[in-house]
């Protein structure tokens, strides 16, 4: 005799939160210029730069690209104010900086989805020649270094934070200038700044960068 | 064991398959229709056929424990309506603890049930009525099912109303199915409401959803008769079948994947409906393919048509937590045995 079935069905219980980022948690007191700005709007989705572009915006969006899905956040990016050209000081309010002397010290919040637990971090420098020092980029509780060397220009240094919990975590570049160089040579900086998810699609950086 | 159930669909409620009406409409907000084929209701009222009645948890009788579904009505406030919606009961018999909605006003209450002339209402909401044609989802949770005990309704997430005191009825001390109620009214009538998505848990559902997953092709293999369309109908039909003739035949469908957004799963269940012979093959394996491996668990059958059913509340392959993409590749797995 036989097994006769009629009819079947599954189902499966989900929770539906991942297309739903939640709002993130208040803007980390940082020191910023008194205009500094940190309006919603400054959101990077990933593989955007971030650059800096002027005082008072100090950190600003480019290459904006809707289509990339919104799988990481940057949101309330706030900048201090770099050491201005030659090493020379600058004065808070007026100093605009170039393209390519960003800042010295970054701070974000990045929201990670639990779908995309590893989120590689693509940080430009730039230092004159005598100069160098050390950069340390964290998120969460991990943390990556890496000295920048004299006359480095636009080398890019990836770092890769795996298993990173999911949720909004804070997010810190910070520089360390370590040797002095000759008179008039730029100072250890951060040039520039991109976030992007890894898995599951390739992580591709654009070989033909040109700085704008 | 988190989950206790889930289910939404005329074969998860066995004892009533004859008076379940599986309504398959679109674009008539009854349901959400990305996550769900069908939701149903029970013309026939209580007292005629009982509660519709799913299988008793395989984990065993609770008492405390969480029900959610999806609400919807034809009318505003659902006004005549004074009717159980749905609760929890407890096999052999029909004492019930659930959501109802109170008489006229279309406000959700929670009661209690030995029958159908003997319903208690134990406490009302306040507020408003229930609006028509407006997916609602219920959460209904029982604390310390018993003498002092709580139970309280969520409406789309909030507490509407809770009752402290004694839950008994019947003199049942324990749950471990879940009911839904019949309406007393014709399908198409005015007063109709619909009912879809349970989920029944040992913990808070108010975050979690139903998502189908329906035969949709052939699997890996198949020594049944016939294939996956004569399994995956909406409304069950008694006529169209597939059938394992020799001991561990098995067979395995493809099936509909996850919607968009759902991430983290608490758990996969698996339903059947059969029967077998009067001598030979017995037994009704139901299950799920994952990882190149079948996993069924195996429900003795009788003559009668009845479900069967197997709850995974991790992937048994791997024995961690589904993934998402773990349930888009599953199939579903029959296996027929002596």
């Amino acid at each position: 005799m036989t097994i006769s079935v009629t009819k079947v069905v599954a189902f499966a219980v989900v929770t539906d939160d991942a297309e739903v980022v939640p709002d993130p948690p208040p803007a980390p007191d940082i020191n910023v210029g008194a205009n500094a700005p940190h309006s919603p709007e400054y959101v990077a989705l990933i593989g955007d730069w971030v650059t800096a572009t002027r005082l008072g915006v100090l950190i600003e969006l480019s290459n904006w690209v809707a289509s990339n899905r919104p799988t990481v956040h940057i949101n309330q990016c706030f900048g201090e104010k770099g050491w201005g050209d030659g090493g020379a000081s600058a004065e808070a309010g007026v100093v605009s900086f170039e393209y390519d002397k960003l800042a010295r010290k970054i701070r974000a919040r990045i929201y990670v989805s639990a779908d995309y637990p590893t989120i590689r971090v693509g940080i430009q420098t730039i230092a004159g020649v005598g100069r160098t020092g050390e950069l340390s980029a964290q998120l969460g509780a991990d943390t990556h270094t890496f000295t920048c060397t004299s006359a480095q220009n636009d080398l890019e240094q990836i770092f890769d934070f795996e298993s990173v919990p999911a949720g909004w975590l804070s997010f810190f570049v910070n520089t360390e200038w370590l040797t002095d160089g000759s008179p008039g040579a730029t100072a250890p900086q951060l040039l520039r700044l991109r976030v992007q998810d890894v898995s599951p699609d390739t992580y591709a950086m654009p070989e033909d960068y040109i700085p704008e | 064991m988190p989950v206790l159930w889930a289910g939404g669909e005329d074969i998860c409620f066995p004892t009533a398959m004859a008076s379940i009406t599986v309504d398959v409409s679109t674009g008539t907000l009854r349901r959400r229709e990305d996550r769900t084929r069908c939701c149903l209701m029970m013309p026939t009222i209580f007292d005629t056929t009982g509660p519709a009645k799913s299988n008793v948890f395989s984990g065993g009788s609770v008492t405390d424990c969480w029900l959610k579904f999806h609400l919807s009505g034809a009318n505003p406030g659902f006004t005549g309506s004074n009717r159980k919606l749905a609760g929890f009961g407890k096999s052999g018999g029909n004492n019930a603890i659930c959501v109802g909605i109170d008489n006229f006003t279309g406000l959700l209450r929670i009661q209690t049930s030995t029958g159908a002339t003997n319903t208690v209402t134990l406490a009302t909401a306040a507020g408003s009525p229930l609006a028509a044609s407006t997916v609602y989802e219920i959460a209904f949770h029982v604390a310390s099912f018993g003498a002092s005990g709580t139970a309280t309704v969520y409406l789309n997430g909030t507490s509407v109303v809770t009752y402290t005191g004694n839950l008994v009825v019947g003199g049942i001390s324990d749950l471990d199915q879940v009911f839904f109620f019949g309406i007393g009214e014709a399908f198409g009538a005015s007063n109709n409401y619909f009912l879809s998505e349970f989920i029944a848990a040992d913990e808070d559902v108010r975050s979690w959803s139903l998502v189908t997953i329906a035969p949709n092709g052939a699997g890996a293999a198949n020594a049944w008769s016939n294939t996956y369309a004569n399994v995956d109908e909406v409304a069950n039909s008694d006529a169209d079948v597939v059938v394992g003739s020799a001991n561990n035949d098995q067979a395995q469908y493809a099936a509909t994947n996850l919607i968009s957004g759902s991430t983290s799963i608490a758990a996969v269940q698996v339903f059947a409906r059969g029967n077998c012979g009067v001598s030979g093959l017995a037994t009704l394996g139901v299950g799920v393919r994952t990882g190149g491996t079948n996993y069924t668990d195996d429900t003795a059958q009788t003559t009668t048509l009845a479900t069967s059913t197997a709850l995974f509340v991790e992937n048994p392959g791997t024995a961690d937590p589904w993934l998402r993409s773990e349930v888009d590749a599953l199939e579903l797995a029959l296996r027929a045995a002596i």
